[in-house]
C-alpha cells in the first residue's frame, strides 16, 4: 500500500463533496441555517465593524467557524464566499474527506484485503447522509472526522500501547469537543476505556500494580479535551458571563427549545424516533453488531470495544437528551451510526499482521493470527454493507424522520401545485434564505455608511452573510452594541431590521429592548417596508427607519 | 596499560609514578590549556569587548527609548518577547515530536552489547571527580563493580583534590585502590570539576573516556552499549551521551519535578536534537567521548560553569556530533529548594557563558553549526535562561491584568500581538505540561502525575534561579555555586561538594 493512497482517497472525496455542496448552494440555493450562521460568525470575526475573535460566538463550539476564517478573509473581495456559504462547504467537505481517510485507515490497520478496504470506504463515502453533511457546511463533518480519527488511533493503541496513538486520540477528542458539544461524552468514555485497558495490561489480577499508569493514561487521553473544555468555558464566562451559553444563554438550545414550543412528543414517540433514526442510518448494525460481538469474544479482540463505546456513547447521549426533552429530534444527531456501522463491518474480518508503530509501548500486544475470512462470508458482509445505502436514502426523504433533509427529494421537482402541502413546504425549505439574500441586495444597493443598520444576528445572520458590506451592520458581538441599541439615532443608525417578537424572535436583542418594535416601531420609528419571507421557518422582516 | 592511545600524546604515566614536572605541566594545562590554545574558546572572560559594548549600548539605547517613548518601547519589547516565546515553543514541540520516535535514540539490545568479544573491546577510562564527599566512595566501588566490562580494559580514575584529606582517607580505607586509581589533583584554584577532569585526562589510557559522579549508578551494560554504538555510528560521532535519571523522584515534590524534567530532557529533547543534527549540550555525567576527538577539539573549559554543555557545542562546531544512547545512569535529585536554586542558577549562568563564548565570532559559528543549528543553539542556551527570567515578568503582568485590568497592559497587547500572546500562554503551558506527562509515562514513572501537573510551580523556581544566574553572569561570571548532596536519605548528613552532576 503506497503512502499516496490516503491522499488519493482524500482528494477524490473532497472533490466529490465540494461539487455536491457547490451545486446544492449555487444551483438550488439550498443552505442550512446552522451552517450559514457559523459562516456569519466567522465573517463577524474578520469583516464586521468591530472585528475580534470572540465574535465567533459561544453558542456553538468554535471549530467549524474558526476553520472558515482563512477563506472568509477573502469575502470582502468575493462576497459569494459567505453569501453561498462556499467557505462552510469547503470546510465540511475537507473534514468529511478526512473522515473517509480515517475509515480507510481503519480498514488498512485491520489488514483488510484491498478490495474490501476500497468497498467499505466507498460505501461510507457515498452514504447519502455523509455526502449531504460533507456538502452542506454543518459541524457534523468536523465532528465525524475527529471522532473517526480518535477511534482509529484508540483501536491502534489497544495493540501498540504507543503513546503517539494515545496522544493523537486525545487531541482528536479535544478538537471534537470544539466541533460539537457532545464531544465531552467520548472524552469521558475514552478515559474510562483507557484506564481499564491499561490496568489490565498485565492481567486482571495485577491491576493494583498498574493503577498509577492507568490513571496517567486516562489523564493523557482526556487531558487535551479537558484543557480545551476548561479554556472554552473560561473564555465564554469571561466574555459573556455564561460558562455554558448553549445551556444558559437566551440564544442557546434550551431557550430555543422553549421558544419553539417546548420539546416534542412523549416517551414512546421520542424513543421510537431515536430508534428509527439509528436504524435508518445504521441498518446493517442489526445484523453485524451481534455477529461482531460473538466474533470479538471468541477472538478475545479488545480492538472491537473502541468504536461501539465512542460512537455508541454519542448516540446514547443524543437519544437520552431527546427522550428527556432537552434537544431536538434531528436525524443528523444520529449520524455516528454510519461510521459505527462501517467499523463494525471492518471488525468482522480478523485482524491481520502487527501494526507498524513509531514507538511501541511497554505493553504492546501482538495480534494473534487467524485464518482470513472465508470468501463467501466476506462477500456477504460486503453486500450487507451496500444494502444500507438505499435504506438511508429512503429514510432521508421521509419528513417525519428527516425534517432537515427530506426537501432534497424535491430539488428537481417543478413548482408544486398549491394542493401538495408537503411539496410546497419542501420548496420553502430549499428557498430558505432567498428572502434574506434579496434583502441584503437591496440594503447593499443603498449608499449607506458603516454602522447604519441595527440587526440581531439570531435571524439576521443570513442577511449579514449575504451582504457585500457587513461593516454597515451593528450586531450584538460589537462591543458598543448595547450602547447603540439604547440610542440608535445618536450613533448614526439609519435602519432597524426587525423580526416578530415570537418564537425565536423573542431572543432578538431589539425585541428585548423595544418589545413592540416589530408591531409599531415602538411608536418611535416609521416603517420603511415589510418583506414577507418565502423561506420555511424564517420570519417576515420589517425595516424601520431611524429619523436623523 | 596495554596499548598506546591514538595521536601524538606521550604515553601517560602510571598513576602515582608521575614526576613533579609532569604534575606541574598537567596542572597548568588543566587550567589554562584551552585558553592558551584557543583564547576565544574559553570563558575565562565572560564578555569579550565587543560583546560588552554591544550589551551596554543596547541597554542604554533601550533605556533612552523607554524614557522618550515609554509605551512604544514596552510594546516593542512585548512583541519581541512574544515572537521569541512562540519560536521557542514551536521548536520545543518539534524537537519533542522528533525525539518521541523510537528510532531517534540509539538503542543497543542486551544481546548486541554482550555479543562483543572481550578482546575486541577498547580501553576505557572512567573519570570520577569528587571533592569532600567521603561518604560516597563506597557507592563508587559498588557502581564500578557492577559494570560489565573486562577489568583489564577498564581504568577508573578517582580524581581527588590533594588537600581533601577526608575523602582521600575514606578512599584508602574502603580499598578502592584495587579497582580504582586515585589521582591527587594538585591543590589550587579553581577547584572545579573541569579542572580535575582535564588533569585526570593526562593519566587516561582509554580510547573512550567518560565521566561519572561518585554516587552515580550507571546501568550495567552501558559501556558495552557505548562501544557497540560507536561501532555502528558514523565516524563523525564524537560522543555518546547516556540518559540521566533520578532514583529519588518520589522523595518530595521537588525531586518529582526534577525527575520529570530530566525524563523529558534526556528521553526526548536530546534525542530530538540528535535527530535534527543540532548541537547537543552534554549532560554533566555519562557522556562517553572519543579520546582522539577530545585531543583535537580541546577538553573541558575550566572557567565555564557548565563545561559539559560547552564541550557539546564545541564538538558540534568542530564538525562532529553527539548521539544519545538508551541506557540510564541513576543519580540523586536535589531535594532541597535552596540548594536546587543554586545548582540551577549555575546551569543557567553556564548556558549563557557558553552561548557568549560561541557567539564571539558569530559568522564562524554560523558556518560551523549551520543557520538552523545556530538558531536552535541560541534558542536552547540563551533562550532557556532568558525565557525563565522574563516568564516572571509576564506572570506578574497576567496577574495584574486579572486583578485590575490596568490600561497600560491593554496598550501593550494590541490585537495583532494579543492573540499570539494568548496562544503562547495557553497552548504553550498546556503543551509543556502534556510533554512532561508523556515523558513520565514513557520513562515508566507513572507516579510523576502530580509533579507533572503542578509543573508551573517548578517554573517559578526556575525563574528565581534564572534571575540569580543572569545577575551573577554580570557580577561574578566564573563563581562556581556550590551544591550540596547526600540529602536523599534522612540519615545522611549534608556535605558540601564542589560540583554536582549536571
Amino acid at each position: 500500500m503506497s503512502s499516496r493512497a490516503p491522499w488519493i482517497v482524500f482528494g477524490s472525496a473532497l472533490a466529490g463533496y465540494l461539487a455536491v455542496g457547490i451545486t446544492l448552494s449555487l444551483r438550488f440555493g439550498f443552505i442550512l441555517g446552522d451552517a450559514l450562521s457559523r459562516t456569519a460568525a466567522a465573517q463577524a470575526v474578520l469583516l464586521s465593524r468591530d472585528p475580534h475573535v470572540s465574535a465567533i460566538g459561544f453558542i456553538f463550539t468554535p471549530l467549524t467557524g474558526l476553520a472558515q476564517l482563512p477563506m472568509v478573509a477573502f469575502a470582502s473581495w468575493w462576497p459569494a464566499i459567505t453569501r453561498w456559504n462556499i467557505s462552510g462547504i469547503t470546510v465540511s467537505a475537507a473534514f468529511m474527506a478526512g473522515a473517509v481517510v480515517m475509515v480507510h485507515g481503519i480498514c488498512r490497520d485491520r489488514g483488510l484485503p484491498g478490495r474490501y478496504r476500497i468497498l467499505i470506504t466507498v460505501v461510507f463515502a457515498i452514504n447519502p447522509m455523509i455526502v449531504f453533511y460533507g456538502a452542506n457546511g454543518m459541524s457534523e463533518a468536523g465532528f465525524l472526522f475527529l471522532l473517526c480519527w480518535a477511534v482509529r488511533r484508540l483501536i491502534r493503541w489497544v495493540d501498540t500501547d504507543d503513546v503517539h496513538d494515545l496522544l493523537l486520540a486525545g487531541i482528536a477528542l479535544g478538537l471534537a469537543f470544539l466541533a460539537r458539544y457532545e464531544g465531552v461524552v467520548p472524552i469521558a468514555l475514552a478515559a474510562v476505556l483507557v484506564a481499564v485497558v491499561t490496568a489490565c495490561r498485565r492481567g486482571r489480577e495485577h491491576w493494583k500494580s498498574m493503577r498509577r499508569r492507568a490513571v496517567l493514561d486516562a489523564v493523557l487521553i482526556s487531558g487535551p479535551g479537558t484543557a480545551m473544555f476548561l479554556v472554552w468555558i473560561t473564555t465564554s464566562w469571561l466574555i459573556t458571563g455564561e460558562a455554558l451559553a448553549q445551556l444558559s444563554s437566551s440564544y442557546g438550545n434550551t431557550a430555543i427549545l422553549t421558544q419553539s414550543g417546548g420539546a416534542s412528543g412523549d416517551l414512546v414517540q421520542t424513543t421510537a424516533f431515536s430508534l428509527g433514526a439509528f436504524i435508518a442510518l445504521g441498518p446493517t448494525l442489526l445484523v453485524t453488531f451481534p455477529l461482531a460481538v460473538v466474533l470479538a469474544r471468541r477472538r478475545r479482540d479488545l480492538e472491537f470495544v473502541v468504536a461501539p463505546l465512542l460512537f455508541g456513547g454519542v448516540l446514547a447521549f443524543q437519544a437520552g437528551s431527546y427522550i428527556t426533552g432537552s434537544t431536538f429530534g434531528f436525524l443528523r444527531f444520529f449520524i455516528c451510526a454510519i461510521p459505527l456501522a462501517a467499523v463494525v463491518v471492518v471488525q468482522l474480518f480478523p485482524a491481520a499482521g502487527d501494526l507498524p508503530t513509531r514507538r511501541a509501548g511497554a505493553y504492546r500486544r501482538h495480534r494473534p493470527s487467524y485464518p482470513p475470512m472465508r470468501t463467501r462470508a466476506a462477500v456477504a458482509a460486503a453486500v450487507l454493507c451496500v444494502s444500507a445505502l438505499p435504506v438511508t436514502a429512503w429514510a432521508m426523504l421521509q419528513p417525519a424522520l428527516s425534517s432537515q433533509q427530506y426537501a432534497l427529494g424535491y430539488l428537481l421537482a417543478g413548482d408544486p401545485s398549491a394542493a401538495d402541502s408537503e411539496a410546497s413546504t419542501a420548496r420553502r425549505v430549499i428557498d430558505s434564505f432567498a428572502t434574506e439574500r434579496k434583502l441584503a441586495a437591496y440594503l447593499d444597493g443603498q449608499a449607506l455608511p458603516d454602522g447604519s443598520i441595527l440587526v440581531d444576528s439570531v435571524y439576521g445572520f443570513a442577511v449579514l452573510a449575504a451582504s457585500e458590506y457587513p461593516r454597515r451592520f451593528v450586531i450584538p458581538s460589537d462591543l458598543d452594541f448595547t450602547q447603540i441599541l439604547n440610542d440608535p439615532a445618536a450613533a448614526g443608525v439609519r435602519y432597524l431590521l426587525t423580526v416578530p417578537n415570537e418564537g425565536r424572535g423573542v431572543s432578538d436583542a431589539i425585541n428585548r429592548r423595544y418589545p413592540t418594535i416589530y408591531d409599531n416601531g415602538a411608536q418611535l420609528y416609521p416603517l420603511e417596508f415589510e418583506v414577507p419571507n418565502t423561506g420555511a421557518d424564517q420570519p417576515d422582516w420589517r425595516l424601520y427607519r431611524v429619523p436623523a | 596499560m596495554t596499548a598506546t592511545p591514538a595521536g601524538r600524546r606521550p604515553h601517560p604515566p602510571r598513576v602515582g609514578t608521575e614526576s613533579a614536572e609532569f604534575r606541574a605541566a598537567a596542572l597548568d594545562d588543566a587550567i589554562n590549556g584551552l585558553a592558551d590554545r584557543n583564547p576565544l574558546a574559553s570563558a575565562a572572560v565572560a564578555f569579550v569587548p565587543w560583546q560588552k559594548y554591544t550589551a551596554i549600548g543596547s541597554a542604554l539605547l533601550l533605556l533612552a527609548c523607554a524614557v522618550v517613548v515609554p509605551v512604544g518601547t514596552l510594546l516593542a519589547v512585548t512583541v519581541v518577547c512574544t515572537v521569541g516565546y512562540l519560536l521557542a515553543m514551536i521548536d520545543r514541540v518539534l524537537l519533542f515530536s522528533r525525539g518521541l520516535d523510537a528510532s531517534a535514540i540509539v538503542t543497543v539490545t542486551d544481546e548486541q552489547a554482550l555479543s562483543i568479544p572481550d578482546d575486541l573491546l577498547p580501553l576505557y577510562t572512567i573519570l570520577v571527580p569528587a571533592y569532600d564527599e567521603p561518604e560516597v566512595v563506597g557507592d563508587l566501588i559498588a557502581a564500578m563493580t557492577g559494570l560489565d566490562y573486562p577489568p583489564e580494559k577498564l581504568q577508573v580514575l578517582l580524581l581527588l583534590e590533594e588537600d581533601d584529606e577526608v575523602t582521600i582517607e575514606a578512599a584508602a580505607q574502603s580499598g578502592v585502590s584495587d579497582l580504582v586509581d586515585v589521582v591527587l589533583v594538585p591543590a589550587g584554584d579553581p577547584r572545579t570539576k573541569p579542572k580535575a577532569c582535564n588533569y585526570g585526562l593526562h593519566f587516561a589510557t582509554g580510547t573512550i573516556v567518560t565521566i561519572f559522579d561518585a554516587e552515580d549508578l550507571p546501568e550495567k551494560l552501558q559501556l558495552r552499549r557505548v562501544v557497540a554504538a560507536f561501532a555502528r555510528l558514523p565516524d563523525t560521532v564524537a560522543c555518546v551521551q547516556a540518559k540521566l535519571a533520578f532514583h529519588n523522584g518520589s522523595q518530595n515534590l521537588l525531586t518529582g519535578w526534577f525527575t520529570a524534567d530530566y525524563a523529558l530532557w534526556f528521553g526526548y529533547l536530546l534525542p530530538g536534537l540528535m535527530a535534527s543534527t543540532s548541537p547537543i549540550p552534554l549532560g554533566g555525567t555519562s557522556n562517553h567521548l572519543r579520546r582522539d576527538v577530545i585531543d583535537q577539539v580541546g577538553a573541558w573549559d575550566g572557567f565555564n560553569v557548565t563545561e559539559d554543555a560547552d564541550l557539546g557545542v564545541r564538538i558540534a562546531a568542530s564538525g562532529y556530533s553527539t548521539a544519545v544512547l538508551d541506557s540510564t545512569t541513576l543519580e540523586e535529585a536535589n531535594s532541597d529548594p535552596i540548594n536546587w536554586v543554586r545548582q540551577r542558577s549555575r546551569w543557567y549562568k553556564g548556558y549563557l557563558q557558553t552561548w557568549l563564548v560561541h557567539m564571539r565570532r558569530p559568522m564562524v559559528t554560523v558556518r560551523a553549526l549551520g543557520p538552523v543549528g545556530t538558531y536552535r543553539f541560541t534558542l536552547l542556551l540563551a533562550g532557556t535562561p532568558v525565557t525563565a527570567c522574563i516568564n516572571m515578568i509576564f506572570w506578574f503582568t497576567t496577574a495584574a491584568w486579572i486583578l485590575g485590568q490596568p490600561g497600560l497592559i491593554a496598550q501593550l497587547f494590541p490585537p495583532y500581538i494579543y492573540y499570539f500572546s494568548l496562544l503562547s500562554l495557553v497552548v504553550g503551558n498546556i503543551a509543556t505540561v502534556y510533554m512532561y506527562l508523556i515523558a513520565s509515562r514513557e520513562s515508566d514513572n507513572a507516579y510523576l502525575l502530580v509533579p507533572s501537573l503542578t509543573m508551573p510551580l517548578y517554573w517559578v523556581m526556575m525563574g528565581v534561579a534564572s534571575i540569580k544566574g543572569c545577575w551573577q553572569l554580570v557580577r561574578n561570571p566564573s563563581y562556581w555555586e556550590k551544591t550540596f548532596h547526600g540529602l536523599s536519605g534522612p540519615a545522611v548528613a549534608a556535605e558540601p561538594a564542589e560540583d554536582e552532576a549536571t
